[in-house]
């Protein structure tokens, strides 16, 4: 967003703007802008050979402002930047995750939370809808492997209550106005879950219309699995074409409604064949992937490929770290050997890999427990006590 | 791809046909049997003896009986069900090449058995009236021996393909490989060395896919033939600085024998695929005081590692002229 | 990688109002329907094949593919819109059925046992006891778990749920589950009416387990009692079937393609018939990237990990059985002991 309204203000005109947003901004919109563009060159060299009259150049201007002014809403920089700072961050839930996301989740954008299972992507989008259905936004929540929980979901709900320091008796009054608020479904096909979104692109322009409350979080948990099977199919571009219908569809409902899109991804291995090679071809992605896109510290990489990958705003990457016993204290206990206690809680850390205006590479960490999920400061000793998965109970 | 084929033309999908066979029946019908090892004491640790039906895997390292043990149930098997065994025919496949001192072995063995008067000829009527000298030569009829000692773990999934005839006209019900690991043997020396090329992995991952099938055919024919196969393993070291190892130790139970800890071999691949594990040990500083068991060699144990269908049972057993026989556990005392 | 960017852009220039459903058409098609201004099944439902034709410019045998096309996507467009969002609240207050385990510990922690609509996993070393809980599961899904032990009640009233128990290994025994039922329920008569409600099936081969489960969804529609689908296990197959018809290179695409069938197929199923669907896996060890050391993770790959809603971990070592539900979207992780917490190893 930054570097739109420096764009527009820098440069000379609307038309330049264009060039910008076509050159440097890597979303769909600046797609559809490029092509509409495109097309009116053409219809610009035709017309040059018909006419060769200047005003067709004007009408085309005309024709490109106007473009823009639907599909982005282009007023002038200083009514943008005003725009971005009015704009509704929505808080997650877990204060350091807040701080990571600056702020919260931003509308309109696209955020994608992977990780390797089990790291807690599904605990993160409970908790985002819980906190939004809080604040009073009617929440979409769809799963592809039915993992929603709505004993979890009341569980994270009243922890955000009295987060908020709420009574008791406020407690259970929010919560039924929280639970109504959250719409969910199973979604079993990438078709499916395309013409969901294609439906809800159409319907919410009439409930705008008629001042009903429209959605303000979208959660989808989690397309890869679907899109992963429609890529494996063979007909490699079968798989590619649904993924970039689903890509455009979320992006064209995240700007047009002002959504928060909350996405999950599974979290794949660099494959390295040869170890001396492949590590080294690792590194060389890196570079061109940016300094950003992958720290060096976390192998992982986001499932999908790389054509998935511009197609997120906002990208952070989960981890668990390890488990521990919630009773001796939430930061730096000790791994209790596998005894009595059944309360134990999960340390994770965040890691922010993509972002527009965050700093990437930054690092939060937050703890899952029973009854809560919160953040914390960075536990110290973090990096000698890596979890062992189930080793670590011995 | 016989398989394949056969699933196509059976299950064509959307059917919808699916057959299923109900538990309260098979309880009932008990189609799984047992086959007795000859001696109380292990028949009482294996449950009432070896089920069919299943696949029974002997871990152990060399000189532990493995062998014996085997041999033994080449017999038994053919007892009459009222002795406990199933009267069939079997397979012994050997994969290590010491063909000549089993031969000899087996007739040492076959001579005490009909001498105890439980060989009648492969359930045959006319094996009533012999002598045991020839009770026990004829007993050997009913014993298919197959050499396969070819460094190819493909010749061994063609003979198990070949053996189909077999369990199909003749009336074998059980099989023996002996021993898988050496089968295979390629496997474990490309797993070890990990900074392997390319190539060697690619081995190694071929491989296991033969293990895999080699284990599914076993496994059809068990179930389909209502068979018992037996196999048996080796076992390698446990090294503790192998991370892979040092992981997989800290989730199972550990293996000791001859006062180390091993491993069997082939990996988790194998262990995966068969149905219960039994693992024989060579105990240290285990004599015998009693006369009546031949002390010369010494004092091994037998243990459940894994079955669905035993308890976890451990006994002690000795191996002498007559066969392989488990010892009560009042009659030993550990000494220096 | 690049050169296929490119072009999926153009794809999605061509494609962004193109109806979902038409997207299935050859890409000459598609383009065609673009450049004529169709971009929803209704328009092409209604026409004839010569007319469409004469509109795309194409063979009438080619429009009539769209029209097929369009037609039987037809039905699934209205009904893909009739997506049915349930309110949390609705979900909250009419829960799922729960299917106990028969482990009062973890049943208390998952709020009543593993929940219908999702699929369910254990996994762990061979030997350490993934059978005998998926045969406990069997029991307690009928028997209705609770107190497993107080026999002597004779608490003979077994819910008519019914279970289909998937056996690709051949380590189902039914004696053994026979025993284990008349643990659980004491009489001799509800047991042959707990066994008489478990029904098995064997699969040999990869191509059979897919062909199965692609049945099971009609198989489920006449049996409605079945609450519970067991299938023990998963991975040996789907291990043992990645070669290629070649035999010297392995295909590990063609494994994915039907892992991602069968969780497409297992998934449906489990919501569509509101039953359990419990799997067994097994386990790998894999190397720490560059490091020293080496971690246990479920096999069958990183894509099928996310599958499970919930996974149990089980485990065996000298001194300790254990079983930690290791992942679940309602609870934090448990660990408990299972030779103490039941009788089922004794």
């Amino acid at each position: 967003m930054v570097r739109l309204v420096e764009g527009l203000l820098k440069g000379g005109g609307v038309d330049a703007g264009v060039e910008r947003l076509a050159k440097e901004v890597k979303s769909l919109e600046a797609y559809l802008l490029a092509e509409c563009r495109d097309k009116t060159k053409h219809a610009e060299r035709e017309r040059e050979r018909d006419t060769q009259t200047t005003e067709t150049l004007h009408e085309l201007d005309r024709r490109v402002a106007e473009a823009l002014s639907r599909q982005v809403d282009v007023q002038d920089g200083l009514a943008l930047f005003n725009k971005l700072q009015t704009s509704v961050l929505l808080p997650t839930g877990i204060g350091t995750l807040d701080a990571l996301l600056g702020g919260g989740l931003r509308e309109g954008q696209i955020t994608e939370f992977f990780g390797a299972s089990p790291s807690g992507k599904t605990q993160v989008c409970h908790c985002i809808s819980a906190c939004a259905a809080w604040l009073g936004y009617p929440v979409v929540y769809m799963t592809s492997n039915g993992s929603f929980s709505p004993e979890r979901l009341v569980k994270l709900s009243k922890h955000v209550l009295v987060h908020f320091d709420l009574s008791e008796t406020e407690v259970v009054e929010s919560l039924s106005k929280i639970l109504p608020n959250v719409s969910v479904t199973q979604v079993n096909d990438t078709l499916s879950l395309i013409s969901i979104f294609q439906g809800m692109i159409e319907n919410f322009g009439y409930l705008q219309k008629h001042d009903k409350p429209i959605p303000k979080v979208v959660v989808v948990d989690s397309p890869s699995l679907h899109l992963y099977r429609d890529l494996s199919i063979g007909q490699q571009n079968f798989g590619k074409l649904l993924m970039t219908q689903l890509s455009t569809a979320m992006s064209e409902l995240a700007n047009r409604y002002n959504i928060a899109v909350v996405l999950t991804n599974h979290e794949v291995r660099q494959f390295s064949p040869l170890r001396g090679d492949g590590r080294q071809a690792a590194a060389d992605r890196d570079h061109v992937d940016g300094p950003g896109a992958s720290p060096a510290t976390d192998q992982g990489k986001p499932g999908l490929g790389l054509l998935w990958q511009p197609q997120v705003n906002v990208r952070v990457h989960l981890k668990m770290h390890r488990v521990e016993r919630l009773d001796d204290g939430l930061a730096g206990g000790p791994e209790g050997p596998g005894k009595e206690s059944n309360e134990r809680a999960v340390v994770c850390k965040a890691t922010l890999i993509k972002s527009s205006t965050g700093n990437c590479g930054r690092e939060a960490w937050m703890i899952m427990g029973n009854r809560l999920i919160q953040g914390i400061e960075n536990p110290h000793n973090t990096e000698n006590c890596e979890v062992r998965d189930v080793s670590v109970w011995n | 791809m016989a398989e394949v084929k056969r699933a196509r033309v059976e299950g064509p999908r959307g059917t919808g046909r699916v057959e299923v066979a109900k538990v309260v029946n098979m309880v009932k019908d008990s189609c799984a049997r047992r086959i007795t090892t000859g001696c109380p004491i292990l028949d009482e640790t294996l449950c009432g003896g070896l089920r069919t039906n299943s696949v029974h895997e002997v871990v152990g390292e060399s000189n532990c009986g493995k062998t014996q043990f085997c041999l033994q149930l080449l017999l038994t098997s053919q007892w009459n069900e009222e002795h406990g065994g199933l009267g069939c025919k079997s397979l012994y496949i050997n994969t290590e090449g010491s063909g000549g001192i089993t031969a000899t072995r087996l007739r040492e063995f076959a001579d005490f058995h009909a001498s105890k008067g439980f060989l009648c000829g492969g359930g045959e009527d006319e094996g009533e009236g012999l002598g045991p000298a020839q009770a026990s030569l004829m007993s050997m009829d009913n014993i298919f021996i197959e050499r396969c000692t070819t460094d190819d773990p493909n010749s061994l999934l063609e003979v198990l393909l070949r053996a189909k005839t077999l369990l199909e006209h003749h009336n074998v019900k059980l099989i023996v490989i002996d021993s898988i690991a050496n089968a295979f043997k390629g496997m474990s020396s490309s797993s070890l060395d990990d900074g392997g090329a390319q190539k060697q992995q690619h081995e190694s991952q071929r491989l296991t896919q033969v293990l895999y099938r080699t284990m599914n055919l076993l496994k059809r024919y068990a179930c389909d033939y209502n068979a018992c196969v037996v196999i048996t393993n080796h076992v390698a070291d446990h090294i503790e600085r192998v991370s892979v190892q040092r992981a997989t130790q800290a989730l199972t139970e550990t293996l000791c024998t001859s006062g180390r800890i091993v491993r069997a071999s082939l990996g988790m691949g194998l262990a995966q695929s068969v149905t219960c594990r039994y693992f024989v040990s060579r105990l240290e500083g285990v004599r015998l005081n009693e006369n009546e068991y031949d002390t010369s060699g010494c004092v091994r144990a037998f243990e459940v590692v894994f079955s669905p269908f035993q308890a976890k049972r451990k006994t002690k057993y000795i191996i002498n002229q007559s066969g392989v026989w488990g010892i009560p556990d009042a009659v030993y005392e550990t000494g220096q | 990688m690049y050169s296929n960017d490119s072009r999926s852009n153009a794809a999605t220039s061509t494609t962004t109002c193109l109806d979902a459903h038409l997207v299935a058409c050859p890409p000459k098609l598609r383009r065609a329907l673009v450049d004529a201004g169709f971009n929803n099944v209704h328009d092409v439902c209604h026409l004839s094949a010569m007319d469409l034709a004469r509109e795309l410019g194409t063979t009438p045998e080619e429009a009539q593919q769209v029209i097929d096309l369009a037609k039987t996507k037809a039905v699934g467009a209205y009904l893909g819109n009739s997506v049915t969002f349930r309110t949390a609240l609705e979900l909250f207050e009419n829960p799922c059925e729960r299917i106990p385990l028969g482990i009062p510990r973890l049943d208390a922690a998952l709020g009543g046992g593993i929940s219908a609509g999702q699929v369910t996993e254990i996994c762990g070393p061979p030997g350490a006891g993934k059978t005998q809980i998926s045969m406990l599961l069997s029991v307690t899904a009928i028997a209705g778990g609770g107190s497993t032990r107080d026999s002597a009640a004779g608490r003979a009233s077994c819910s008519d749920r019914g279970v289909l128990y998937i056996d690709t290994e051949g380590s189902f025994v039914p004696e053994r589950v026979e025993e284990i039922a008349r643990g659980v329920l004491g009489s001799e008569a509800a047991t042959r009416q707990l066994l008489s409600q478990i029904q098995y099936v064997r699969v040999h081969s990869q191509v059979e387990q897919l062909a199965l489960v692609s049945d099971l969804a009609s198989h489920l529609e006449r049996n409605r009692n079945i609450k519970l689908v067991v299938l023990d296990s998963v991975a040996f197959h789907m291990r043992s079937g990645a070669t290629s018809t070649s035999g010297d290179k392995l295909d590990f695409s063609k494994r994915q393609h039907s892992l991602a069938n069968m969780f497409h197929l297992l998934t449906k199923l489990a919501v569509e018939n509101k039953c359990c669907v419990w799997v067994t896996n097994h386990i790998t060890v894999r190397k720490a990237e560059g490091g020293d050391g080496a971690k246990v993770v479920p096999a069958l790959g990183d894509l099928w990990a996310h599958v499970p809603a919930e996974r149990f971990f089980v485990w065996n070592t000298d001194d300790f059985r254990g079983l930690l539900l290791h992942k679940s979207p309602s609870s934090p992780q448990v660990l408990v002991d299972l030779n103490r917490e039941t009788g089922l190893f004794a």
